[in-house]
């Protein structure tokens, strides 16, 4: 069972891995009527956020930080425990950036290296 | 200074042809007497120039050997861009020298960001027309250039990222299969027609000239205001609808030829058409049925 073994890796990685936004000099951003458009001047791609991924990736932006981290800010915002259909939307957004090359994890601070 | 026809076709066989349209000159020379006529009968109207003048690009259409000249002439190409183009029959050599210059422009130009797209003007309003091949875009914007609309180009959409002023670039429009026969009706008469190449890869191609008014305003840029993206269908119902901004930008994104390339200057300036241009994907079924939804949308959200 290669693949579950993948996913099962995957979901670790995302869940417990401390993200950062990558160098974001290299962001160029526009705001259009129903998405925020970044453009990667490393790699000349273009994406859109809707408001949900832009917060999301503010969210990371500000300090680097999990999963879990994010999911409790958005319960903060929102004033209210965040649904599983919702945390799950957060974790494959999470997932998403990670692809893209939006985020990446960092070592966690206080953690000393061998 | 326009040189007479006769001279150009010296100048053709010799040293090379200046031709400027719109921000691009190439110079051409053509060793093949049947294709320099047809070039020159498809090419009438262009301003041809003696020089000097900055050359962008440079087109050499020659034979091989003296068997490809003479007993089974084959046309090749030289662009100095080191390409390989593959050798067509004497017969199709205005052909090569149409795709020798779109493969130059597709490739070598960074001057302005390229859109693979037509591109009409009407009262200052700027109509770029995105698509991908067999979208009838061409079809439609010769359409739109024979019925009172400005040609910029059926291929090329050419974008200063500067000052965000659209460029003519208006070469023959390339008319494939199906489109021949309705371009033809269009217009009643064949005067503008090169003759029909068979049998090529793409099928039947005919060029056609652009309207003289549009080869006289080639060097009158304007803002683009409209994006239309053509989708046609034998059959489709006809439909407009509105896009937003963000899919309009990446429909540019997509269209374009060198936005990689370009960059952060291209981002900015796709971004900045994308907010301040109207614009919409229209199905058609007909040429007539793609013409009066393009003007419907413009009349409708243009004041």
């Amino acid at each position: 069972m290669v693949v579950a073994n993948k996913i099962i890796h995957l979901n670790d990685f995302i869940n417990t891995a401390v993200f950062r936004v990558t160098d974001t000099a290299c962001f160029l951003w526009q705001h259009m009527d129903d998405a925020h458009i970044i453009y990667d001047e490393r790699s000349g791609h273009s994406q859109a956020l809707n408001d949900f991924a832009y917060e999301i990736l503010d969210i990371i932006g500000e300090k680097p930080c999990r999963l879990s981290d994010i999911l409790a800010t958005l319960a903060r915002i929102l004033e209210r425990p965040l649904e599983e259909e919702l945390t799950q939307q957060v974790f494959q957004t999470v997932a998403e950036f990670d692809k893209m090359g939006l985020i990446e994890p960092v070592k966690p601070s206080g953690e000393v290296s061998q | 200074m326009n040189l007479v026809p006769v001279d150009a076709k010296q100048r053709l066989s010799g040293p090379g042809l200046l031709m400027g349209i719109g921000p691009i000159t190439t110079r051409i020379s053509i060793e093949f007497p049947s294709i320099r006529d047809e070039f020159l009968r498809i090419y009438q109207g262009y301003p041809f120039f003696e020089g000097p003048e900055i050359i962008d690009y440079y087109l050499d259409v020659y034979a091989k050997n003296f068997f490809r000249r003479y007993l089974r002439p084959q046309v090749a190409i030289n662009t100095l861009m080191r390409d390989d183009f593959a050798p067509l029959p004497e017969s199709m050599g205005l052909l090569s020298v149409e795709m020798a210059l779109n493969w130059q422009v597709a490739f070598g130009c960074k001057s302005h960001i390229l859109f693979h797209a037509g591109v009409v003007e009407k009262n200052g309003i700027g109509v770029i027309i995105p698509a991908i091949s067999g979208s009838g875009k061409s079809t439609l914007s010769a359409g739109l250039a024979y019925d009172g609309w400005r040609f910029f180009s059926d291929e090329f959409g050419m974008l200063d990222a500067e000052t965000g002023a659209l460029h003519p670039y208006p070469r023959p429009v390339s008319l494939k299969n199906q489109s021949i026969p309705v371009m033809k009706e269009w217009l009643g008469s064949e005067d503008a027609f090169s003759r029909e190449y068979h049998g090529t890869p793409k099928g039947t191609i005919c060029y056609l000239r652009p309207p003289d008014s549009s080869l006289e305003n080639m060097y009158k840029p304007v803002r683009p205001r409209v994006i239309i993206h053509p989708v046609y269908g034998p059959n489709a119902k006809s439909e407009i609808k509105p896009l937003t901004e963000t899919m309009a930008f990446f429909r540019l994104v997509r269209s374009s030829a060198n936005y990689g390339d370009i960059g952060a200057p291209a981002f900015h300036a796709l971004a900045k058409i994308a907010q301040n241009c109207i614009a919409c994907e229209i199905t058609y079924s007909s040429l007539e049925e793609g013409i009066r939804l393009v003007n419907k949308f413009i009349d409708e959200n243009i004041a």
